[in-house]
């Protein structure tokens, strides 16, 4: 019997009212490897994203972490604590609240010792240490996916759940960006992202999904995506 | 310090310094409480209510105005929490639903407990009625019903926040579950502004107690259901 991947979805399906987001999706990603679903807009990645983040609760199916449903009462106390989430729409922030202050209330939610120096460093890590006095109500979309990401670092998860990441990031913040991924990927964190960048998609992952109307239309390894799927995704 | 008092104290902090950073909550409520206070005031001593006759009526204009000022306050306190999904990542970061949601009803029943100090002393000045000598008594009953006040209200509001129409869900939810504490507080009250102590081992204090209890648990124990849900 085959070794269980860390990262393991089972026959997922989800539909609004009568309107199906997604049809029996299954695909699994071991530690340290990278997963990405790419597709039109409405194919499902958003909705599929969010169930895999345990933000969402599918129809049917099944979504487990090293083998433990994450949906389940005890998963709330363990398993949400290792996945890292980066949203199109919301990043989890106090908008009142200074982006150091909003790094620091994290630090401290996730017990690290010292954490006004740790924050600091952070913050100078993706480039906010201007900004650390601002209230993240005033910062620009690409400045709250930079604080986000730093709240990624301040975490150190062990499954990352990207929906959209490049979105809003400078050709700097992207850099950032390709930097920690390949840092985290490095540490063994298994990574499942959304992007409509299909070449960089291809450059940085070990696999790509494309997702059709809800339903896993093709796959491929790194390197590149074929077949029906990722043409009608490019034309 | 363990941890679940390090995320108890933080959780508490950042509270407190979003409603200084944003001061409509505070503004709201007891701008509330004092207009209401002055509205009955009118309502009742202009009119020509002798001194029995505004103490007969305090009770029920002392807990009225503060159940409606309340509901103003817990209404606001979730609004931070929603705006940008904050509370996502606190409950993610934490994981202890339990912790946060005990953070969030200590930093309510503080505010909470500021305005029935405004109340209290609001209706002093004016409706003109004399409580100095049960003032300590009353405070402390005050404090009492506030506990399962703000238990109930804190684990509704946080159902209400992700409604647009949530000043009106809130309320017509709550009201109806705070009947017995209503009763207790009113009936408590006026027994202690006409026989001037109040009986602990009577029917209305002990429910009040039992409800706070309750109320405090039972909503400890649903939040986590509630926010995942």
């Amino acid at each position: 019997m085959a070794a269980m991947k860390y990262l393991s979805v089972e026959g997922v399906s989800k539909a609004f009212g009568f309107v199906p987001a997604l049809s029996n999706i299954s695909f699994s990603a071991d530690r340290g490897e990278t997963v990405c679903f790419v597709g039109e807009n409405g194919a499902g990645k958003s909705t599929l994203l969010r169930c895999v983040a345990a933000l969402n609760r599918p129809d049917t199916g099944k979504i487990l972490i090293s083998g433990e449903n994450v949906f389940s009462s005890a998963a709330r106390r363990t398993i949400w604590r290792q996945i890292g989430v980066l949203e199109q729409e919301a990043f989890y922030f106090y908008e009142d609240l200074t982006c150091f202050e909003n790094l620091e209330l994290f630090a401290n939610l996730v017990g690290t010792d010292d954490p006004a120096q740790l924050v600091l460093r952070t913050l100078e890590r993706v480039g906010l240490s201007q900004s650390r006095l601002q209230s993240v109500r005033d910062l620009s979309g690409g400045m709250r996916k930079r604080l986000a990401l730093g709240r990624l670092l301040l975490q150190a998860p062990k499954l990352l759940v990207l929906d959209e990441p490049f979105a809003h990031l400078d050709d700097a913040g992207e850099d950032l960006l390709l930097e920690v991924l390949e840092e985290f990927r490095g540490a063994g964190v298994a990574t499942v992202f959304a992007s409509h960048r299909l070449e960089l998609a291809s450059r940085i992952s070990d696999r790509v999904i494309v997702l059709e109307h809800g339903r896993i239309v093709d796959t491929a390894a790194r390197g590149g995506v074929s077949g029906d799927g990722s043409e009608r995704l490019i034309q | 310090m363990t941890s679940e008092a390090k995320i108890f104290t933080a959780l508490i902090a950042k509270d407190l310094k979003t409603l200084w950073r944003r001061p409509t909550q505070l503004v709201a409520t007891a701008g509330f409480a004092l207009l209401s206070i002055i509205v009955a005031s009118f309502a009742f001593r202009q009119v020509g209510y002798t001194q029995q006759d505004l103490i007969a009526v305090t009770p029920g204009i002392v807990w009225l105005v503060f159940l409606f000022a309340g509901v103003v306050a817990l209404n606001y306190s979730f609004l931070p929490e929603y705006e940008d999904r904050a509370i996502e990542g606190v409950l993610r970061a934490s994981g202890s639903p339990a912790t946060v949601f005990l953070a969030k009803w200590t930093s309510n029943y503080l505010f909470v407990a500021s305005v029935l100090l405004i109340v209290l002393a609001a209706h002093g000045l004016f409706f003109g009625v004399d409580l100095s000598a049960t003032f300590a008594v009353m405070v402390s009953i005050s404090l009492i019903v506030a506990v399962g006040f703000v238990g109930l209200g804190t684990l509704l509001a946080a159902v209400a926040v992700v409604h647009r129409e949530r000043e009106l869900i809130l309320p017509l939810v709550l009201f109806p579950l705070l009947i017995p504490l209503l009763a207790g507080a009113v009936f408590v009250t006026r027994e202690l502004l006409t026989a001037g102590s109040v009986d602990v081992s009577g029917f209305w204090f002990v429910l009040i107690c039992v409800f706070d209890v309750v109320a405090l648990a039972v909503s400890t124990v649903l939040f986590e259901h509630v926010i995942a849900s």
